[in-house]
């Protein structure tokens, strides 16, 4: 038995050889780039001592997991982390969606264009700039609170209120990439059959039943995979934008991961710490998506593997 | 899972060593040379890697009559790993971690050598001491000793400080709105209590005036209250430490829970809830807190002096010729007490080590000892006499030409030191800030006076250093400071701004102590005895 | 399409409009509002005086930062960077996602595992530098090109695209004599214009923003691309990004009108090749034509 799948193996190795030729370039580059790199993940087992270098390190096993997992903000930031990427989950992942749908029922080409191109501009502004704007619009004299006291209310003390700090920071995303993500989206319509969109016309089908049924089907494929690969980075957000929105105040809802570790590294450069948390996010984020992978192969989805 | 996880990171490893060959033991770039030759002592022609950061604000170039001067005396070839300032931290870190260091990083934080000296990758100077004289003879010296022995890692010198010849001082403190004091007939504010009333009287006149603030957030703004109102805490910028020496008892003490503290709190409370203290304090960044003085919307602040004269009031003229921003003397609290910081003489962010796996050892210390004698410090603090400067009496004076050559620029002083690259942004270690003097507006040097002579009577202090811990001490500080900060962090707004009340204060100050602030003090304090010695 | 559209059908369309041209609003104001910092008078900015129109118009905040004699030079190394890496990029990632979309290639689920693996088990910039040092790359265009070469999450969406073309079209191409490598450049690529388009935006804009991988592997000033020379403008008297507590770093202070003005000098040549790729989503291109 065992025999003839290693015979069939080989020979559907065989009838491959094409792919195997093109495939090792990336192959090479994986192993060196990717799996070279990761023998430094050592680290999250060892006293790191950037002078004795990894292999030369004292051997301390599971202390940094342990301190991590074990401290008292462990559950909350851990909590946060989610929180955050759920709520990016609700809004931030189909916002581009919609985007694109919307646009490719555009049939004026100049508003088209120009809807196109205004939409992905704020992707190119870096994070600093984009956090320093949000500052501004937020403060006491802020745009935002200029119109609420316009309207009769009072003001609000947006950066300061735990619970702002969500809306905020996914309303901020939404506005720098919804644009720039809704590109992928519209090369995958551009794949969608027209031929399909005029016979449904004939058969007498509106316009929005035409997206319901052909369009949101055609790239099916593409948002599952999207969807597959974001659910990988539950427990990943980057602490850059959030050191620039948090404070003390709204520790409570703004603290994550990355930035608990990154306040831990202004104290000391501890990178044993740093390797022994990426690697806990990191099997983390292998579990959810192999079970993501799994549920979309049952429903019949496109999966990763 | 977890043994497949060990598995795949194991053969990683193996993966790993075969790419690295070598790497073991270290070292990229240590020696980068293209001599010959080993005899280290000798004179002949080496070159030496230096990596430096270029400031946004002043220009750094590659060769200079400084790096010429380096050339002709020591016949070493400086050259220098320029690397832009605004990500010169994550460079650094790089560098550092993968052991691959140039044989001189200059730019290092003292924080920073104090995380790597440990390792043993930077050379202890006090082993080339006798090559060092000049530089030993400063920071050994009876007005520095204190200082440099908390910068000490394990009792080791690791590091060239920038030192301070001459500055034009320049430091955190109040500075007020005198034309509105004027206008409402006030006298200058000499207490806390006089300081409040005026704003308060201000604010009657002004509404849409708001009394204080300070940029970079809560901790910021208490530090610069802390101290001078008889407690302390996050100090000058280092806002992330709730320590500081208390002169009284010669201890350190962890500001929040000590008895002074709630002075604080009670202060910012009631200015909170009067519309003194502008609402957005806890977001503040630079460029809102610069907006709102420049623009009249603020009546005081506590920062920099330098960036009045430089900043808020030129813009501030323009719209309001009267207004004007100056120095207020330091205010004395409730028991009279008058004190408050200054930057540290020297500069604790900018520092230069040198690779110990270095091929050239004594010649670059004997090279940095240099920057500190009086030819080394003349050309790199001034250039070569000459072409930007003449001697008249002895003193340097910037020639004419040069000032009209540079009298576009923001900032002349800056633009001068940048065509040369020295000075303290540039190469200078013992840094004299005469060009600065110079052409600097008369103000700055005029308010640098002033805060000389409240130095000198004491009332002023030089911001004192932390001193170092050993290993051990070192993690316990970095557990117990990380917890003390994130309960810090999270409760002291929410009293400030009157959503807990102040009954709730001991409950903090409890968990605080809980949470190990005792056992910091007494690390802080064991590490401070072993400097005093 | 000629026939007239229903009247749900124009209102469907007409409020799609409304909202586009709102959206477009939110998002223009904030670069509109940059755009007029950056040509106003440094004092009325600093007084936050700026809110629709430009005061005291002059381009001195342009003319500084092209005074620089770092960035003409910058500006070419980051167009070298960019062309070179996308090339790179674009044939790595297809010789990567072509085997893997195709059902025939035997082991292709392990091998899609282990990358993706790599996704999340990411070692960090200081495993990438010793890397790239062992390999005697460092301070060459090589350390900023080819460590990034394949994006696991491009990759995948390439394979998901590629897997898309319909197999009836490989199975005539291989009654027909074709291997599989005659069949990606005979069929596979022409159809998968859009994502190839895509692909180009994706990894040049990556180029043309990176600065991390610049920052640590180059060490020549003169080798730098210009995000590294312009940052050090946006941030360089930030220190709250950087965590220092620097005193050098806060002696001087850039105006925001250079900060601003930096931004349009990085992204309008970036914006110039959109339209080129914006061509390749015409619709029907692919699938369709072929069949026919």
């Amino acid at each position: 038995m065992r025999g003839t799948v290693k015979k069939q193996g080989f020979k559907k190795a065989r009838e491959s050889r094409f792919l195997y030729l093109m495939f090792i370039l990336p192959l090479i580059y994986f192993i060196v780039f990717k799996y070279g790199a990761m023998a430094y993940l050592i680290i999250a087992f060892e006293d790191f001592n950037a002078f004795k270098g990894i292999f030369h390190s004292e051997w301390v096993g599971l202390k940094w997991f342990r301190a991590f997992v074990e401290d008292p903000y462990f559950w909350n930031i851990v909590k946060n982390t989610i929180l955050l990427n759920l709520w990016m989950l609700a809004f931030c992942f189909p916002a581009p969606i919609l985007l694109a749908l919307m646009i490719n029922e555009v049939k004026q080409k100049r508003f088209k264009k120009f809807a196109q191109t205004i939409s992905y501009l704020p992707y190119f502004l870096s994070t600093v700039v984009v956090c320093g704007f949000i500052t501004n619009v937020l403060a006491s004299d802020g745009l935002v609170n200029q119109l609420i006291g316009a309207l009769g209310m009072e003001k609000v003390s947006f950066l300061m209120e735990p619970g702002w700090f969500r809306p905020i920071y996914v309303i901020s995303e939404l506005w720098q990439g919804c644009g720039w993500g809704s590109i992928i989206y519209l090369a995958a319509l551009s794949g969608v059959d027209q031929q399909l969109y005029e016979a449904a016309a004939i058969d007498g089908a509106n316009k929005l039943k035409q997206l319901w049924h052909i369009s949101l089907p055609g790239i099916a494929p593409v948002i599952s995979i999207q969807f597959l690969l974001t659910v990988g980075r539950l427990l990943t957000v980057g602490y850059e934008k959030i050191i620039l929105l948090y404070n003390g105040a709204t520790y409570e809802t703004a603290d994550v991961i990355s930035t608990y570790v990154y306040r831990r590294g202004l104290i000391e450069a501890n990178y044993s710490y740093g390797a022994a948390v990426s690697i806990f996010q990191a099997v983390i984020a292998l579990i959810l998506v192999v079970s993501a992978n799994r549920a979309a192969r049952k429903i019949g989805q496109t999966s990763l593997w | 899972m977890k043994r497949k996880v060990t598995a795949m990171l194991l053969t990683a490893a193996v993966a790993m060593s075969a790419l690295t060959g070598c790497s073991g033991d270290g070292a990229g770039n240590a020696g980068g040379g293209s001599a010959g030759g080993g005899d280290a002592g000798g004179r002949e022609e080496i070159t030496v890697t230096m990596m430096l950061t270029e400031a946004a604000t002043q220009e750094q170039p590659e060769t200079s009559p400084l790096t010429e001067a380096i050339k002709e005396k020591f016949n070493i070839n400086l050259e220098l790993m320029i690397v832009p300032g605004a990500d010169y931290t994550t460079k650094k870190s790089t560098t550092l971690a993968s052991n691959s260091m140039p044989d001189i990083v200059s730019g290092m934080t003292i924080d920073e050598v104090k995380q790597y000296a440990p390792s043993g990758m930077f050379l202890n100077l006090d082993d080339y001491k006798e090559l060092a004289p000049d530089y030993y003879a400063l920071v050994e010296a009876e007005d520095r000793k204190m200082e440099t022995n908390k910068l000490r890692v394990n009792g080791g010198l690791y590091q060239f400080q920038k030192l301070a010849y001459y500055t034009v001082t320049n430091g955190p403190l109040l500075g007020m709105r005198m034309d509105l004091l004027e206008e409402q007939d006030i006298p200058v504010p000499s207490t806390w209590e006089e300081y409040y009333d005026a704003m308060l009287k201000i604010k009657e006149k002004h509404p849409d005036m708001y009394g204080l603030s300070t940029r970079n957030g809560t901790s910021y703004l208490i530090g610069a209250l802390a101290y001078p109102m008889g407690t302390g805490g996050f100090p000058l910028f280092n806002s992330t430490r709730g320590m500081y020496l208390e002169p009284k008892t010669d201890t350190y003490v962890y500001g929040p829970t000590s008895d002074g503290f709630v002075r604080v709190v009670e202060f910012l409370r009631q200015a909170y809830a009067d519309g003194i203290l502008d609402p957005d304090y806890a977001t503040m960044d630079k460029d809102t807190l610069f907006e709102k003085l420049s623009s009249g919307k603020l009546m005081s602040v506590y920062d920099n002096n330098s960036f009045m004269a430089r900043t808020y009031n030129p813009a501030l003229q323009e719209i309001d010729e009267n207004a004007y921003f100056d120095l207020v003397d330091p205010l004395a609290d409730e028991d009279g007490n008058v004190r408050a910081y200054q930057y540290a003489k020297d500069w604790t962010d900018n520092v230069a080590v040198i690779s110990v796996q270095t091929k050239y050892p004594e010649r670059i210390v004997e090279m940095m000892n240099w920057l500190y004698t009086d030819e080394g410090r003349m050309i790199s603090n001034y250039g070569k006499e000459g072409e930007l400067y003449d001697l008249v009496d002895g003193e340097p004076v910037i020639k004419q030409e040069a000032l009209d050559g540079v009298k576009d620029a923001s900032d002349p002083s800056t633009a001068l030191m940048g065509k040369f690259g020295g000075g303290l942004l540039g190469l200078a270690f013992y840094v004299d800030n005469g060009i600065e003097k110079q052409t600097s507006d008369p103000i700055l040097v005029e308010q640098g006076g002033r805060i000389d002579q409240l130095a000198q009577e004491g009332i002023i202090t030089p911001f004192p250093n932390y001193p170092s811990f050993t290993d051990e001490e070192q993690q316990k500080v970095t557990e117990i400071e990380q917890k003390l900060s994130n309960v810090f962090n999270q409760e002291i707004d929410g009293f400030i701004t009157g959503k807990k009340s102040m009954e709730e204060w001991p409950a903090l100050v409890e968990t605080l102590q809980s949470q190990g602030s005792q056992e910091l003090e007494s690390i802080f304090n064991a590490a401070y005895d072993r400097v005093k010695g | 399409m000629k026939r007239k559209m229903g009247m749900s059908d124009r209102i469907f369309t007409a409020s799609i409009m409304l909202v586009l041209a709102l959206l477009c609003i939110v998002v223009i104001y904030p670069i509109y509002y940059m755009l007029i910092v950056s040509i106003s008078d440094g004092y009325a900015v600093l007084r936050g005086e700026i809110s629709f129109l430009p005061k005291g118009i002059n381009f001195s905040a342009y003319e500084a930062i092209l005074s620089n004699k770092y960035v003409p030079n910058s500006y070419k190394n980051t167009i070298v960077y960019t062309v070179t890496g996308t090339l790179i990029n674009l044939t790595m990632t297809s010789l990567c996602a072509y085997p893997l979309s195709r059902k025939n290639f035997y082991g292709r689920n392990v091998f899609t595992a282990i990358i993706v693996f790599t996704m999340f088990f990411d070692a960090g910039i200081i495993s990438q530098y010793m890397v790239v040092s062992s390999l005697h790359m460092r301070n060459t265009i090589w350390a900023v090109v080819i460590p990034g070469a394949i994006n696991v999450w491009y990759m995948i969406i390439m394979r998901t695209f590629f897997s898309d073309i319909p197999e009836e079209l490989f199975e005539s191409a291989k009654l027909d004599g074709a291997n599989d490598m005659t069949i990606f450049g005979r069929i596979v690529l022409p159809l998968s214009k859009a994502v190839m388009a895509t692909m180009v935006l994706f990894y040049a804009v990556g180029h043309w923003n990176a600065f991390l991988q610049p920052l640590i592997y180059l060490d020549d000033r003169n080798k730098m691309p210009m995000q590294l020379i312009l940052r050090n403008i946006v941030m360089g008297a930030d220190a709250a990004v950087s965590g220092s507590s620097s005193v050098t770093s806060d002696l001087g202070t850039i105006s925001m009108n250079i900060k601003y003005a930096v931004i349009f000098i990085t992204i309008l040549p970036i914006l110039a090749v959109y339209p080129f790729v914006q061509k390749y989503f015409v619709k029907g291109v692919m699938v369709g034509s072929v069949k026919g």
